[in-house]
C-alpha cells in the first residue's frame, strides 16, 4: 500500500494532478464525506461507518483546513493511514491538461491510465531491500547503469537528492525503485553507492531499459520488469514486478518455450507489488500441475473462491517461490496458495502483509480513490493482511553474495529443486 | 476482480431474454396466463420470433465508477449454442463457448478453462431464455405472480418469480414487468461463476422494435458494489453463421 502511495506521490511530481487553487471548507467536507462514504460502501467491516468514525473526527479539522486539492489529498491519506488497512489511497483530481491527455488516450482502451510511449528510459537497475539496506540486485546488460560501473550488491546510499538512511516510518524501497527510473532536471541520474569498502558518487545519463508499462484497469500505469532464464543447472527462473496480464503472458510464453524442459522452477516475487487478482490463478495454471485454490475472498459480503486451471502444456515439475518484505497483495495470495496447497516451497523473508482486494474509482468530485472491496483469508482461515506469508525457508540475499553473483534465496531454492529432481 | 468481472459481464449482458411465447400450464384465463400473453405480445407483437434461428448482440458497457469500457458480442444458434466474447479495454479478451454439451472459457493469451456444470447450466438457461421460440414453461418449472405490484424506477411493475427447470439447479429469478408496457424492467438473479454464486440485478429499458422484435437497448447492472451501464449497439436476427462458429479451439494460441 505504501509502495503504491509513493508511486502516486512521485507521479504527482510530474504535474499530472491538480494541486494548486484555493478550496473552501465546504468543498473539503464534501470530498471527505464522499471518500468516507465510498469506502464504507465496500469495506469488509459492516460496521465501518461507526467503528472508523473516530478517525474521521480526528482528521476532520486538518482536512477542512486544507488550502488546495493536493493538500486535501494528503490530509485524507493521513486519515486513511490511521484506518490501518492496506489498499486505501486518495489522489487529487487530474489537472485539465492531464484530463485532456487521458481523454485522448481513452479511445483505445477505455481506462483513465496515462501511458507514456515506449521505449522507456532509466538507469537499468533493479533494487532489493535486505537487512543491509537498499542493494543493487540486478544490472541490465548494456544499460546506462552498467556503463557507469554499477554492480550487483552495491548499496545505494544517496539517489537524486535523497539520503537513503534507515528512518522509522519511511519505506525506502519503493522510493528508490522509482527514483532509479528517473533523472534530475539536468537529465542525469545521481547516486552514491557503496561496495562495502568505499562510497562512490556516480552520475550518468539515463538510457533505454527493458522494462515496459503495465496497466491496471481503471487505475495507474506503472513500469514493470520481467526477467527469466534457464540457469546453467537446469532450473528455470522467473521474476517480475507486477501481477498483470502482460506478465503472465510472458510466463506462459517461457513455460511453453525456453523453460519447458527445466528441472524445477523458481518464481521470484521479491519486490513484487501485486496487481490484478485474475493473474494469480493463471500464474498457477501455468506453473503448477495440480489445482490450487487461493483461500477465500469475500466481496461485499459475498463469499468467493479463486482456483487455478492446470493447463495441458503447463509446467509439471517442482516449484519454489521467493518472497520478501516488499512482496505484497496478489503476490502474497499466490505464495500463500502455493504454500497451503503444498504445491511448492516458499523461500525468503516474511511478506509485507498488505493484502486486501481493492478497486480504483474516479469519484464525481474528480478525486480518485483506491479502496478495499472485501477481504481475503487463507484456506487455514488466517488473514494475510497484517500477518504476511511466512516462508518455509528463511533466507536473505547479502551484499557480498550478490557482488559475486550469489543470490542466497535463489541458490538455496535451486539446490533444493535439483535435489528433489534427482530423487 | 477482473476475472470475476468478465464472468459477471456475460451474465449481465445476457439478462435480456424472456421474449418468449407463453403456454405455461395454468388456468386458461388466470391472471398469470393473461399477463404472460401480454408480455409475449409486448416483445413480439407480430410473431416473428418463431422464425429466428440465430441471433447476435453487440454491446458496449461501462463500469461507471472505474470508467472502464467493455465490448461484448453474444452469438446464439438456437436451440443450444451460445458464444460470448468480452473485451475489457486492452486488458483482457475472454470468449465463452457452450455448444449444448460442453462449455469452454478462452482467455486470450492466458489459457483455456472448462466451464463447471453450474456455469454450463447457466449458459443453457441463457440460451433458453433468449430463444424467442421457446415458451415460458420450457424455461421455468413454475412462475409465481406476486399479489402486489412492485415499484421499479418509479413505475408499478408486475413481480414474477420464475423457478428455472429443476435439472438446471439454478436459483429462482425475480422478474419485474412494467404494468403499462408489459416489458421487462428489472431482473434479479444469482449468477453462477467460476468463483462462486454472485447476486446480480439488471434494469432494462429503451425498448426499440428491431425487425419486428422489441429489444431493450440499454441496461444498468449492479453486482458486488459495482454499477455497469450497457448499450446494445447492434442486434442481428438470423445472421449467417459459419459451421465453426461454436467450435472450441484445442488451445489458445
Amino acid at each position: 500500500m505504501k509502495m503504491i502511495k509513493t508511486i502516486f506521490c512521485l507521479l504527482a511530481l510530474f504535474g499530472s494532478v491538480l494541486l494548486a487553487g484555493e478550496i473552501s471548507r465546504e468543498h473539503a467536507q464534501a470530498v471527505l464525506d464522499e471518500i468516507y462514504g465510498e469506502i464504507g460502501k465496500r469495506h469488509f467491516d459492516v460496521d465501518f461507518a461507526e467503528k472508523y468514525r473516530k478517525h474521521y473526527l480526528k482528521h476532520q479539522p486538518a482536512i477542512l483546513n486544507a488550502p488546495n486539492d493536493g493538500e486535501l489529498a494528503t490530509a485524507l491519506n493521513r486519515m486513511l493511514e490511521d484506518f490501518g488497512d492496506s489498499h486505501l489511497m486518495v489522489q487529487p483530481p487530474l489537472s485539465a491538461a492531464a484530463q485532456e491527455a487521458t481523454r485522448q488516450l481513452e479511445v483505445k482502451d477505455g481506462s483513465s491510465a496515462i501511458r507514456p510511449n515506449p521505449p522507456l528510459t532509466g538507469s537499468g537497475i533493479d533494487v532489493l531491500e535486505t537487512g543491509e539496506g537498499i542493494l543493487i540486485w540486478r544490472v541490465e546488460a548494456d544499460s546506462a547503469a552498467a556503463k557507469a560501473g554499477l554492480k550487483s550488491g552495491m548499496a545505494i546510499q544517496h539517489i537524486l537528492g535523497y539520503e537513503i538512511t534507515p528512518t522509522e516510518g519511511t519505506e525506502w524501497f519503493p522510493i528508490v525503485r522509482q527514483l532509479a527510473d528517473m533523472t534530475a532536471p539536468d537529465g542525469l541520474v545521481y547516486m552514491n553507492v557503496s561496495d562495502g569498502a568505499e562510497v562512490t558518487p556516480v552520475q550518468f545519463e539515463a538510457g533505454p531499459v527493458k522494462k515496459q508499462m503495465v496497466h491496471f484497469p481503471g487505475g495507474p500505469s506503472l513500469r514493470g520488469g520481467y526477467y527469466s532464464e534457464l540457469r546453467d543447472d537446469g532450473i528455470g527462473y522467473i521474476c517480475f514486478d507486477w501481477f498483470t496480464q502482460e506478465m503472465i503472458q510472458l510466463v506462459r510464453r517461457d513455460i511453453r518455450g525456453k523453460l519447458k524442459d527445466a528441472e524445477g522452477l523458481i518464481i521470484d516475487l521479491r519486490g513484487n507489488g501485486g496487481g490484478l487478482f485474475h493473474s494469480i490463478d493463471w500464474l498457477a495454471s501455468w506453473t503448477v500441475p495440480q489445482k490450487v485454490t487461493f483461500g477465500s475472498l469475500k466481496i461485499t459480503q459475498i463469499p468467493l473462491k479463486l482456483s487455478s486451471t492446470p493447463q495441458p502444456r503447463g509446467f509439471k515439475k517442482k516449484l519454489a517461490v521467493i518472497i520478501d518484505k516488499n512482496t505484497f497483495s496478489s503476490a502474497e495470495i499466490f505464495a500463500a496458495g502455493i504454500q497451503d496447497a503444498g504445491a511448492g516451497k516458499i523461500y525468503g523473508t516474511t511478506s509485507g502483509g498488505q493484502c486486501l482486494p481493492s478497486i480504483f474509482l474516479t469519484l464525481p468530485s474528480g478525486f480518485r480513490l483506491q479502496t478495499i472491496m472485501g477481504e481475503e483469508t487463507r484456506s487455514s482461515g488466517e488473514r494475510i493482511e497484517k500477518n504476511g506469508v511466512t516462508p518455509d525457508v528463511k533466507i536473505e540475499a547479502t551484499a557480498a553474495g550478490l557482488a559475486v553473483g550469489i543470490d542466497g534465496p535463489v541458490e538455496k531454492a535451486a539446490a533444493d529443486l535439483l535435489a528433489a529432481a534427482e530423487k | 476482480m477482473m476475472r470475476l468481472l468478465n464472468l459477471l459481464l456475460l451474465s449481465a449482458v445476457c439478462a435480456w431474454g424472456f421474449g418468449c411465447s407463453s403456454s405455461i400450464e395454468t388456468e386458461p384465463q388466470s391472471e398469470l396466463n393473461v399477463l404472460l400473453k401480454k408480455i409475449e405480445q409486448a416483445v413480439d407483437p407480430d410473431g416473428v420470433g418463431r422464425n429466428i434461428r440465430t441471433m447476435r448482440f453487440s454491446a458496449t458497457s461501462e463500469l461507471v465508477e472505474q470508467k472502464i469500457k467493455i465490448q461484448t458480442v453474444i452469438t446464439y444458434r438456437f436451440p443450444n449454442e451460445i458464444k460470448e466474447q468480452v473485451r475489457i479495454g486492452e486488458f483482457m479478451e475472454v470468449t465463452n463457448i457452450y455448444d449444448g454439451k460442453n462449455g469452454t472459457e478462452i482467455t486470450k493469451g492466458m489459457g483455456v478453462r472448462a466451464l463447471s456444470e453450474a456455469e454450463m447450466n447457466s449458459k443453457k438457461f441463457e440460451v433458453m431464455s433468449s430463444n424467442p421460440q421457446l415458451p415460458f414453461d420450457d424455461i421455468f418449472d413454475e412462475i409465481i405472480l406476486a399479489p402486489e405490484k412492485a415499484m421499479i424506477n418509479g413505475k408499478p411493475c408486475y413481480h414474477l418469480t420464475g423457478k428455472p427447470l429443476k435439472s438446471l439447479g439454478l436459483s429462482p429469478v425475480q422478474m419485474y414487468f412494467d404494468a403499462e408496457t408489459y416489458r421487462m424492467a428489472r431482473q434479479d438473479f444469482i449468477a453462477p461463476t467460476a468463483m462462486g454464486n454472485v447476486p446480480m440485478s439488471t434494469d432494462t429499458y429503451d425498448y426499440r422494435k428491431i425487425d419486428g422484435l422489441y429489444v431493450s437497448l440499454k441496461a444498468t447492472s449492479k453486482f458486488l458494489g459495482t454499477t455497469m451501464n450497457t448499450v446494445i449497439e447492434k442486434v442481428e436476427l438470423n445472421p449467417s453463421l459459419g459451421p465453426d462458429e461454436f467450435q472450441v479451439p484445442d488451445e489458445d494460441d
